[in-house]
């Protein structure tokens, strides 16, 4: 009788705390499922060096992703933020993480709202990447830009933001400063270097890789804390401006057995405007240096300079959302190891068409054309011009959850 | 005072010194309400739907809201200790019942950017007829009267 009413109370407590309308876990799941046209040869994904997600060789019908993005608010200002993604490119791990971090915000007592996030996540830069698990709200596949910024970039440390309120002072907007301190991700610039800038929805995992064979981009190998200082402007909700300078601060002589650290160094800058509910006009635009060497194996130093920037316009009218995008990108060997430059001059135009079927069902389309020159295709024995082309069909569905 | 698609709904309210407001969440997503304005500090713990009490604005003055997990949301409480006041229509009309005597009229909106001095009027109200009075404002309004709701509730 005793055991029964224990119980009952815990089963009350528990109901009562289910019943109390807060919803401190908030799940969103997402599968993709994809046919695919690509025209170009082998994908890095598939250990060539093509700058699309898929090609010739690997189309037809594909798992785009499976995504699960959890938010637990465990207490009011205390929130765990888990992505977890299972992919079918040649992963290392069919199921893995992408973000994984824990956020205090506390409420704001004065103007400034502090909050500081720990863990494994992105850096705020991108402003096509807005939807849950860092998915990108206007088309498939994300800019040049950002498709590099997932693929080799994530951090794994400690961030801090400042954010300025606007309305308490009659302005509806704010101003945030962050600055992060992070390891873990010296070999940043190692892609970039091998394959140039590539347009996939292929974001790395965190204990995954990409490409064959797998090539990981979180280690510590020399354990010089890197920094990021950035800043965030939202006014009136029809403007947002990102600024943000990253340095690794990576040591570019340092091996472990697993990578080598790469000096990375990037100053982005971008702006996205949406003048009504139907239209966003978004432009970013990245410039920076990577270095490696000399090392215990090459004599010399590697470095690279690179600048990529895109413009999209996107057009929603009611289920429907119409995007088209410019990428211009190019890298600049300005010194280094034998064999031909890692320069690259190239510019992709995509179109998307996303249509919402409704009871969470959606479709999407999108066609890219990506136009390169790269010296180093000659080692695949490819011509160094190449125009690629890929066109998807995706149907997707999510659901949302919580308790 | 509502919360519906990421705003609070109506975006200004005004009520008299003493009034008890309630705060229902009507949105899918929790919300965190908040005030740090000196005529009413307060938090609303995450919840939805009715869970919280009213809150009961017991000072004059302006008190600007917000959502801590949702910044773009903003709405204001504007509390006075008039003995008349109200919130003009959609064509910015209002009408006060007051009787007889000399009033002092000031408005206030967290749109109009004229400054607050050209907000006021003296106003006579003669006894059995009612008088009417008109504020042209001079500059343009500072801020779209509904910010529209993010697309999710994720941030990056």
């Amino acid at each position: 009788m005793r055991r029964y009413s224990a119980a009952a109370v815990m089963s009350t407590i528990l109901w009562s705390s289910l019943g109390m309308a807060q919803d401190r876990l908030n799940v969103v799941g997402e599968i993709d499922l994809r046919w695919v046209d690509a025209t170009g040869p082998p994908s890095y994904l598939y250990g060539g060096l093509g700058a699309l997600r898929f090609d010739s060789e690997h189309d037809g019908l594909r798992l785009g992703y499976a995504m699960l993005a959890s938010q637990f608010r465990a207490t009011d200002i205390l929130s765990a933020h888990v992505v977890a993604y299972a992919y079918d490119d040649h992963d290392r791990n069919f199921v893995d993480l992408t973000e994984a971090y824990l956020e205090a915000r506390p409420y704001p007592t004065q103007s400034i709202r502090w909050s500081a996030r720990a863990g494994a996540f992105f850096m705020p830069v991108s402003l096509e990447n807005r939807g849950p698990g860092w998915t990108d709200v206007y088309t498939i596949t994300p800019s040049a830009l950002n498709t590099w910024l997932g693929e080799e970039f994530r951090t794994i440390g400690t961030q801090f933001e400042a954010r300025w309120l606007g309305a308490s002072h009659g302005y509806v907007g704010d101003v945030a400063l962050v600055a992060a301190i992070y390891g873990w991700n010296e070999p940043a610039g190692t892609l970039l270097a091998d394959r140039g800038f590539a347009l996939t929805d292929r974001p790395s995992t965190l204990f995954g890789g990409l490409g064959m064979p797998p090539m990981t981009f979180y280690h510590q190998v020399d354990h010089n804390p890197g920094y990021y200082g950035g800043l965030t402007w939202r006014h009136h909700d029809i403007l947002e401006i990102r600024a943000l300078h990253y340095d690794n601060r990576a040591n570019p002589s340092a091996l472990t057995s697993t990578a080598a650290a790469w000096r990375t160094r990037f100053s982005t800058v971008g702006a996205r405007l949406e003048p009504t509910d139907a239209w966003t006009f978004l432009v970013q635009y990245i410039d920076g240096e990577t270095a490696v060497g000399p090392n215990e194996y090459y004599d010399d130093q590697f470095k690279m300079t690179y600048r990529t920037a895109f413009a999209l316009t996107s057009f929603e009218w009611r289920r429907e959302r119409f995007t088209a995008r410019f990428d211009d990108f190019q890298t600049n060997q300005v010194s280094g190891f034998y064999g031909p430059p890692a320069d690259e001059v190239g510019h992709a135009w995509t179109f998307g068409w996303m249509h919402e079927l409704g009871a969470g069902w959606h479709l999407a389309a999108e066609w890219i054309r990506v136009t390169s020159r790269f010296p180093q295709r000659i080692e695949y024995d490819e011509s160094s011009g190449l125009i690629e082309s890929q066109v998807q069909l995706a149907i997707r569905y999510r659901f949302h959850w919580g308790v | 005072m509502d919360q519906r698609d990421l705003a609070f709904v109506p975006q200004v309210l005004v009520v008299a010194v003493g009034t008890s407001v309630d705060f229902p969440n009507n949105d899918a997503v929790s919300h965190q309400v908040y005030s740090f304005s000196a005529a009413k500090r307060f938090q609303l713990p995450l919840y939805k739907g009715a869970l919280h009490p009213p809150v009961t604005f017991d000072k004059a003055g302006l008190v600007v809201l917000g959502c801590n997990i949702h910044d773009q949301m903003v709405g204001y409480i504007y509390v006075t200790d008039a003995p008349f006041y109200g919130k003009t229509d959609s064509q910015g009309v209002l009408h006060l019942a007051s009787g007889p005597g000399d009033f002092l009229l000031t408005f206030w909106s967290p749109f109009i950017a004229d400054p607050p001095a050209t907000l006021t009027r003296t106003v006579q109200v003669g006894s059995g007829e009612g008088t009417s009075t008109q504020i042209q404002l001079t500059r343009d309004l500072r801020a779209k009267p509904e910010p529209r709701p993010r697309r999710a509730d994720w941030e990056y």
